[in-house]
């Protein structure tokens, strides 16, 4: 009953004029960028953090979360009605989705996507309450070591989960680790790798490595590639799906649901995942499997359902054990630390309005998306006429603005240049550099953990291993290797490259 | 192959760059343990990356692309350089010029960036962007960013 008790609390907080408003803001932004191919949520969440200094932190994170899956929800516009997903995890709505529209079904497969979402967001809501308690109560048991190999087997999870080559990836952390050692060490003071920049002693920003290497370099990217946007001519026709493509979506959204909460709670970038196993396995359980990729509702139905539950229960290891499972959670500990939370299982217990007035709100953004997205799509079609030589332009002037006023610094500015040049030539080079941008976040605390656990084991190296008296870690670890060891089995990998390339 | 090098070379460089602090004996890890165990990783990963390239014929590199990144990324330079203007050793280069200049500067050469200009199109747009961001974050936000400093505003 506990749950409910807690729930009732977060709807409290949540159902605030302030908070409402906000939590409607994020959605609207969300939807918005996630509308628009070529601006992710990444770029936009780095680019709205210094706006939400002002705010107070519930009021903040509230709308910062109402922007991430607002986006995942815009997404499934743009793929459906011109055929290019708006964020990576509509990349397989775009398959069934678009076919529908060209059949006279737009307006159906907006409708179950939109119906999938919500009722998937909804039970990942209740599971996020659910598990809070508990994965809290053990995260609050770990000591030093205990967390810090918690961290590697994420980073390692990261790494295995994301698309492209492993040991590109494992650089990418690497290289993520190392920049969060610029500036003063914590213990002695000591600056370090600063080459005596009075500027870098802080350390670097982190607003602006996300930033440069995600809004800038991506803008670089789509300016090298001319898009060519066919927006839908056909009419898209009424909203609700008929009865029996209701009945045909019901199991695939429970599927979906299920299989994208699943995959959303693991470390690593799971939430990107559910859509793509969702859609394997309608298909292969399917009757008619070659009705794929010809407008079956099966395959919008099943993975936009596992899309928005991942999305939403991808919150649950950054709530519980503070570790950020993609680079959007990433974000939000940034936006946490600015307003001085740190996450973690302390949260819940210091700051129960913050944690359940979050979690009560995706569910009425769930709401609202809703509301959104069915009765406003003619706004958000014309959008889609923006040409991009007029988008980016804006977007670069915001990121300006945006990180200037963090610091009152053009030095942050200049920053923000050079990490979008150097995320740039990175993409070039064939990384990906959201597995940068962990290692960034968690650097300082891994660091931190690491010293502290030596320290107590009196340089005993073993302590991560110790099976006897530290079990929890020694499995960690274990599951770590494990994962690096299977991921490159060659079966697996070629496994691997067929879920990232359909 | 180049990805490779690059990370080799990154990981030499973060070595030297932490070599003047202290690693610290035994329990105690010092300031500079965590860095310098990372470059000997980086550099791990590098060779790894490098025998990769040599052993595997993987898709040729993309070509890389000048004109998005030189006004892109030149935008971005004015917008910082002129915000609050610039002090290079000691001397002002160039004075505090505020949001209502920087703002359609930075637009224009962004602009550039695109492979089709209009440039009648661009003018009016940058105005009215400029405009629009005096009002979102100066007026509606008060967000502490100069607009027109020789007016003290």
């Amino acid at each position: 009953m506990d749950m409910f008790a807690n729930l009732a609390l977060g709807f409290g907080v949540a159902l605030t004029i302030k908070n409402l408003g906000l939590c409607f803001l994020g959605c609207m932004i969300g939807t918005l960028i996630g509308v628009l191919p070529g601006v992710g949520p990444i770029a936009t969440i780095a680019m709205l953090l210094p706006i939400t200094f002002g705010l107070d932190p519930v009021g903040a994170l509230i709308m910062l979360a109402g922007i991430y899956y607002g986006a995942q929800y815009g997404g499934s516009t743009t793929a459906i009605l011109v055929n290019i997903p708006g964020e990576a995890t509509s990349v397989v709505t775009v398959l069934d989705g678009h076919q529908m529209a060209r059949n006279g079904r737009a307006g159906a497969a907006l409708g179950i996507s939109a119906i999938g979402s919500f009722f998937a967001g909804s039970v990942a809501t209740l599971i996020i309450a659910a598990l809070a308690v508990p994965l809290t109560r053990v995260a609050l048991l770990f000591g030093p070591a205990e967390y810090f190999s918690l961290m590697v087997m994420g980073l390692i999870f990261a790494v295995v989960l994301a698309r492209g080559s492993v040991v590109k990836a494992i650089a990418m952390v690497l290289c993520g680790l190392m920049l969060s050692t610029v500036g003063q060490d914590l213990e002695t003071g000591a600056d370090r790798m600063t080459f005596r920049w009075a500027e870098l002693s802080d350390g670097l920003d982190f607003a602006a490595i996300a930033m440069g290497m995600f809004g800038f370099a991506e803008i670089l990217r789509n300016l090298e590639n001319p898009e060519t946007r066919d927006v839908l001519r056909n009419r898209i026709g009424s909203l609700l799906p008929n009865l029996a493509e209701l009945k045909q979506s019901i199991t695939p959204v429970l599927r979906g649901t299920f299989i994208g909460s699943a995959l959303g709670i693991l470390p690593g970038n799971g939430a990107v995942l559910g859509p793509f196993a969702s859609y394997t396995i309608e298909k292969k359980i399917a009757k008619d499997p070659s009705r794929f990729g010809k407008g079956a509702i099966e395959g919008v139905a099943g993975p936009e359902s596992a899309n928005n539950a991942g999305a939403q229960t991808s919150f649950i290891p950054l709530l519980t054990l503070g570790i950020p499972p993609n680079a959007v959670m990433a974000l939000m500990v940034g936006a946490m630390t600015i307003h001085g939370i740190v996450p973690g299982p302390q949260v819940m217990e210091k700051r129960p309005d913050l944690f359940w007035g979050m979690i009560a709100s995706m569910w009425i953004g769930n709401l609202m998306l809703l509301i959104i997205n069915l009765p406003m799509i003619g706004i958000w079609v014309k959008l889609l006429k923006v040409p991009y030589r007029m988008l980016f332009p804006s977007i670069l002037m915001f990121c300006c603005i945006g990180i200037y006023s963090i610091n009152n610094n053009p030095f942050d500015v200049m920053m923000t240049a050079f990490f979008g040049v150097v995320g740039y030539a990175l993409l070039k080079m064939g990384f990906e550099v959201a597995p940068l941008l962990l290692g960034f976040v968690l650097g300082k605390l891994m660091e931190e953990y690491l010293r502290r656990s030596i320290l107590m084991s009196r340089g005993d190296w073993s302590v991560f291993v110790d099976i006897q008296n530290r079990p929890i870690s020694a499995v960690l670890i274990g599951i770590a290797v494990v994962m690096i060891i299977v991921s490159f089995l060659p079966s697996i990998n070629k496994k691997r490259d067929a879920v990232f390339t359909e | 192959m180049m990805a490779g090098l690059f990370m080799v070379a990154f990981g030499l460089f973060c070595l030297w760059a932490s070599s003047n602090l202290t690693l610290g004996r035994g329990a105690n890890l010092g300031p500079g343990s965590f860095p310098r165990g990372l470059s000997f990783m980086l550099m791990g990963v590098g060779a790894i990356i490098i025998i990769q390239a040599l052993t595997v014929v993987g898709p040729r590199l993309e070509a890389w692309a000048i004109r998005g990144p030189l006004f892109v990324i030149g935008a971005v330079l004015i917008f910082a350089g002129t915000i609050r203007g610039t002090t290079l050793f000691g001397t002002t280069v160039i004075p505090p010029l505020g949001l209502i200049v920087a703002g359609p500067l930075t637009l224009i050469v962004a602009s550039l960036a695109a492979n089709e200009r209009n440039w009648f199109q661009t003018l009016i747009f940058s105005a009215a962007m400029t405009t629009f961001c005096i009002v979102l974050f100066k007026i509606a936000l008060r967000l502490p960013i100069p607009v027109a400093p020789w007016m003290n505003w």
